[in-house]
């Protein structure tokens, strides 16, 4: 079982681990920021999963200088156009995470999202104009 | 080629293009243009259901000319048309429903920035139904997961921002497991189009190699596509989600976005994999298990709310739990089920919510039910919308939600012992289940109670009207003439390979 396969696929077995550590980080951890760090940890291991496999030994970034044309001679570039598409979907999902948790933080003071989870509860639920005029009160 | 085949990108572009646009419109000029995008969206999409369905074969669709490896493939059969011109017309009747709701709970200001994620959300949707390429799936699924968390969170209070949190961090599993996913099928086959994954994963399951890879892939995109249609263990976004959106939010939410995921599941399981390697593979039955779990304990739950929001979302577990069940099946049958299921529950609960939305309106915008008592006399529309919907999702023959229990039924019969008596005694179960808490809510909604509710001057919304009664008339449609439908979808599933 640990013969030379886990030699040479070094690098698929780290990325599976780094892809567990963000996997727990962003499922358990109670601080936001923490959880979107684990985020992006899980992603970034699927990139050098992604990275090991389209690189092979000895060959060269598929870009023509020197008139070789021979496929042989290049590594795949697929693996590197997923990545790139990778990192936009994970900036992009990013950033609007962060947006979330800065909103949530001017609403309930912590980034804890069990205490946001109970302080939210005790929130008033939203009244719309509907309700006023019999209340009286206006709670949004 | 036909020209109606340049209808499948091109609908997907305009929505992209309506997106931009509408950020630079003033907010009701963006719903005029969205509503009448969404129209013509809905009538190319159903111009392409009639063009596959009178050619009787798929097309394939070449972006740019560019042949595979280099440029992106579309393709469109009748199961995609079918499915694209119902996604679009209830997007279309939702918008068009929720519009007061949208005025009461959005601010002036932000309205433009809800019809950007609309269109996206459209277009998003149109290509997890139509893309032919695998990581083009993984994008549109997080363009979509974006989308709807814009779309839940534009009503702005804390009910909202923690649903929309909550949503996001389980949406994120979900695609961080979809991603991976992904990854390893690619570097276990070498390809990123469905059809030539197909291929390579066939020859992989004859001669064995990579079989624990292979596994894993299956494992990982079928759990990564439960967890972002909410599965039953995975449901605890969903209740706030849906209970504190904006109605027009909701409605697209419970009977698109979550449908747009399963659709995705399926096409996986039959372009992409294979049926019979995914059987192979036992997936089926532990989707049939958590299907059933979630028919029971999403039923169980609502019958405990005293919020009408709330009893509508935890009876779309209930019916999550019945599509998840059908493809459980393993079979085709079970597959036809499902999916007619999908349709039939997009149609329903999106009206429930237009529904609610109207009574909640009449009953000082309370969501209780002892402030709901007498809202059905109130405002009468939506008291007959929601015994229409209530009904359907009980399964009162005549409705749509009576003809997929009957596919459902039919189909567990065909399945292996052990399956059928287990799908046979949940149906049984969980119609009683229904039946208890959507009587009760029906009957709570006509016990009469004084009219002072009503505010003075108050004028029911004729747009909410118009889309009630459409939802009405799709519901008997689905319900009466769903032979066709059915038929379509058999043929759609058989052209999938």
């Amino acid at each position: 079982m640990f013969g030379p396969n886990l030699v040479y696929n070094v690098y698929s077995i780290v990325s599976v681990i780094i892809f567990s550590v963000g996997f727990t980080t962003l499922m358990l951890h109670r601080n936001m920021i923490k959880k979107i760090i684990g985020f992006n940890i899980m992603d970034t291991a699927v990139y050098l999963f992604l990275a090991s496999k389209g690189y092979v030994f000895g060959r060269k970034a598929p870009i023509i200088v020197d008139n070789v044309q021979s496929v042989e001679a290049y590594i795949n570039p697929i693996p590197a156009g997923l990545v790139l598409t990778g990192i936009v979907v994970s900036v992009s999902v990013t950033a609007l995470m962060l947006a979330i948790t800065i909103r949530l933080y001017e609403r309930y003071h912590t980034l804890d999202i069990d205490e946001i989870s109970l302080r939210s509860k005790k929130d008033t639920p939203g009244r719309n104009k509907y309700y006023k005029d019999l209340e009286g009160e206006d709670n949004e | 080629m036909s020209f109606i085949e340049n209808f499948v990108p091109f609908s997907i572009i305009i929505c992209l293009g309506g997106g931009i646009i509408s950020s630079a419109l003033k907010g009701k000029t963006a719903r005029v243009f969205t509503v009448w995008l969404l129209l013509a969206v809905s009538i190319m999409n159903a111009c392409v259901l009639g063009y596959t369905v009178s050619i009787g074969h798929e097309f394939v669709y070449v972006m740019g000319r560019f042949p595979a490896p280099w440029g992106n493939e579309l393709r469109a059969g009748c199961l995609e048309g079918l499915i694209g011109t119902f996604f679009s017309v209830v997007m279309f009747l939702s918008v068009v429903g929720g519009i007061r709701g949208q005025n009461d709970d959005i601010p002036v200001d932000k309205m433009n920035l809800y019809f950007i994620m609309i269109n996206l959300m459209m277009s998003s949707l149109l290509a997890l139904v139509y893309t032919n390429d695998l990581f083009t799936a993984y994008v549109f699924v997080e363009i979509n997961t974006m989308a709807a968390c814009a779309l839940i969170m534009i009503r702005n209070n804390g009910h909202t921002l923690v649903a929309a949190t909550k949503y996001m961090i389980m949406s994120l599993l979900g695609s961080g497991l979809l991603l991976i996913g992904i990854s390893m099928l690619y570097t276990i086959t070498g390809q990123l189009l469905m059809p030539d994954i197909k291929n390579a994963v066939e020859e992989l399951a004859r001669t064995g190699e990579y079989a624990i890879p292979l596994t894993a892939v299956i494992g990982l995109i079928s759990v990564a596509l439960a967890i972002k249609s909410a599965l039953y263990p995975f449901h605890s976004w969903l209740p706030e989600a849906y209970g504190y959106a904006t109605a027009s939010s909701s409605a697209i939410l419970s009977s698109l976005v979550s449908k747009g995921y399963i659709f995705l599941l399926i096409k996986i399981f039959y372009r992409v994999i294979g049926m019979h390697v995914m059987v192979g593979h036992k997936i089926t039955n532990i989707l049939f298990v958590f299907g059933i779990i979630g028919m029971i304990m999403g039923s169980v739950t609502a019958i405990r709310q005293n919020d009408i929001r709330h009893l509508i979302a935890y009876s779309s577990i209930a019916q999550i739990g019945y599509i998840y069940m059908g493809i459980g099946l393993g079979s085709t049958a079970g597959m036809v089920a499902a999916i007619f299921h999908i349709m039939s529950h997009g149609a329903t609960k999106s009206m429930l919510f237009i529904a609610q939305r109207a009574l909640v309106e009449v009953s000082r915008g309370s969501k209780n039910f002892s402030d709901l008592k007498g809202s059905g006399f109130r405002h009468k529309l939506a008291g007959i919308a929601f015994t229409v919907g209530a009904f359907s999702m009980v399964g009162i023959p005549l409705l749509a939600g009576f003809t997929s229990k009957v596919y459902f039924a039919e189909a567990s019969v065909t399945a292996v012992h052990s399956k059928m008596w287990i799908a046979m005694i949940t149906l049984a179960i969980s119609t009683i289940l229904n039946a208890v808490y959507f009587i009760r809510a029906t009957i709570s909604i006509y016990t009469p109670r004084n009219m002072n509710y009503l505010l003075p001057g108050y004028r029911p919304s004729r747009n909410t009207a118009v889309a009630l009664v459409c939802f009405i008339a799709l519901n008997f449609f689905l319900g009466i003439l769903s032979y066709p439908i059915a038929y379509t979808i058999q043929t759609g599933l058989t052209v999938f390979g």
